[in-house]
């Protein structure tokens, strides 16, 4: 799964979550293949982002892999070493962390690859 | 000196407050009122067309649990109550002042508002929404800080940076006082209620709370994991130890933490996508 700006959006990807308007109306239900015409509509119904199936795009630093996120999120650990309910916490997060890699592999493998 | 004479020093040297709508200074007056109905308040919101908007937006986004189902003012009104729409209202009116002031401090309060959102709906605390609301006003100090006093954020800019301090270590350095005494002074000028005002100054002492302890510990611990998760910045990157009193209070120590960060870590997902 991953969030993608309407504007690097292409014909073909798919969408992973709906998309709803600001009312939270349906526009548009998860599954759906974007063609370059509902793009343009909702680009016109002022919608902003897309949750779009896979990993269609390279987004440079946003794309860090599920390790290099729990390391970066330990190092802000680093003021509170040895705290039992930091070191609990600090070890939930990584595991949320490493889960969502984990889903994401399921995701993409139920994705169909053209 | 003591605390309150600093405190007292500083804000005299803050000459203008961060000015709100006239619509938000009517509204304050307004809920004190017995009288008043949620058709009244509504009344009022919707003569500012660019604020209204700005409300329903901020109603409907996660934290509060109705996410796009709310398309009233007046609607929001019943569903949350005199107190978490004056809350919603301050937070609109200080968004752009927010985003321009500090970077990353917008996604910092809404990240924390939308955790301590969802620690409070699965540890069962009253008034989840209101929680979620301090937690969005929590560091509205740092706004002041730098708006106001804005010589003093650079020196404390530059002490963070060479000390590799907090952004509240160095402002007790440089100011004497931090964003929370600041924060608690603003609220008082505001005229926010207790439930808000009480975890904005002391959520990062909530053992200290003279009451409303639960929620503090909600907005203390929620600023620490926002840290954690890396969403947003409060002016430095480190995570603050949460206190032990605070963890067991609200019953932190009993719930499964994998599982609760698991939600919160999708619940953030949303974040990136409510600016105002």
């Amino acid at each position: 799964m991953q969030k993608v700006p309407i504007d690097l959006v292409e014909p073909g990807m798919i969408l992973a979550k709906p998309v709803t308007n600001d009312k939270g109306m349906p526009l548009c239900a998860e599954g759906t293949e974007l063609s370059a015409n509902l793009i343009e509509r909702l680009k016109r119904m002022n919608v902003t982002a897309l949750t779009l199936k896979g990993h269609p795009l390279d987004m440079g630093t946003k794309d860090k892999t599920s390790e290099e996120k729990i390391e970066d999120m330990k190092a802000r650990f680093s003021k509170v070493p040895g705290d039992p309910i930091m070191d609990n916490l600090k070890d939930a997060i990584a595991s949320a962390i490493a889960s969502e890699g984990c889903e994401e592999e399921a995701n993409e493998e139920e994705t169909p690859h053209e | 000196m003591s605390k309150a004479q600093q405190l007292k020093a500083i804000t005299k040297r803050i000459q203008s407050l961060p000015t709100l709508p006239q619509v938000v200074q009517k509204l304050t007056t307004m809920v004190e009122s017995p009288d008043v109905t949620a058709k009244d308040i509504g009344k009022l919101l919707n003569s500012d067309q660019v604020l209204s908007a700005k409300v329903l937006k901020l109603v409907n986004s996660p934290f509060y649990g109705f996410p796009g189902r709310i398309s009233s003012i007046s609607h929001s009104i019943i569903l949350l109550g005199f107190n978490v729409i004056k809350g919603v209202v301050l937070s609109a009116s200080v968004f752009d002042l927010m985003e321009q002031s500090m970077v990353g401090l917008w996604e910092h309060s809404l990240g924390s508002a939308v955790i301590s959102g969802t620690i409070s709906r699965h540890l069962g605390l009253p008034e989840p929404e209101e929680i979620s609301t301090g937690a969005l006003l929590h560091d509205i100090g740092k706004v002041l800080v730098r708006v106001s006093l804005s010589d003093d954020y650079d020196k404390i800019k530059a002490v963070v940076q060479n000390k590799g301090c907090s952004f509240r270590e160095a402002e007790i350095e440089i100011l004497g006082v931090d964003h929370a005494e600041i924060g608690s002074w603003l609220a008082e000028e505001w005229g926010l209620p207790e439930r808000l005002a009480i975890p904005i100054t002391f959520h990062h002492e909530p053992e200290t709370a003279p009451k409303f302890k639960d929620r503090v510990a909600a907005v203390h611990i929620a600023d620490s994991i926002v840290r954690a998760f890396g969403v947003g910045s409060g002016g430095d990157p480190f995570v603050g130890a949460i206190s032990p009193s605070a963890w067991e209070l609200i019953g932190m120590d009993r719930v499964d933490l994998p599982l609760l960060m698991k939600k919160i870590y999708s619940d953030l997902e949303e974040v990136d996508n409510c600016q105002l």
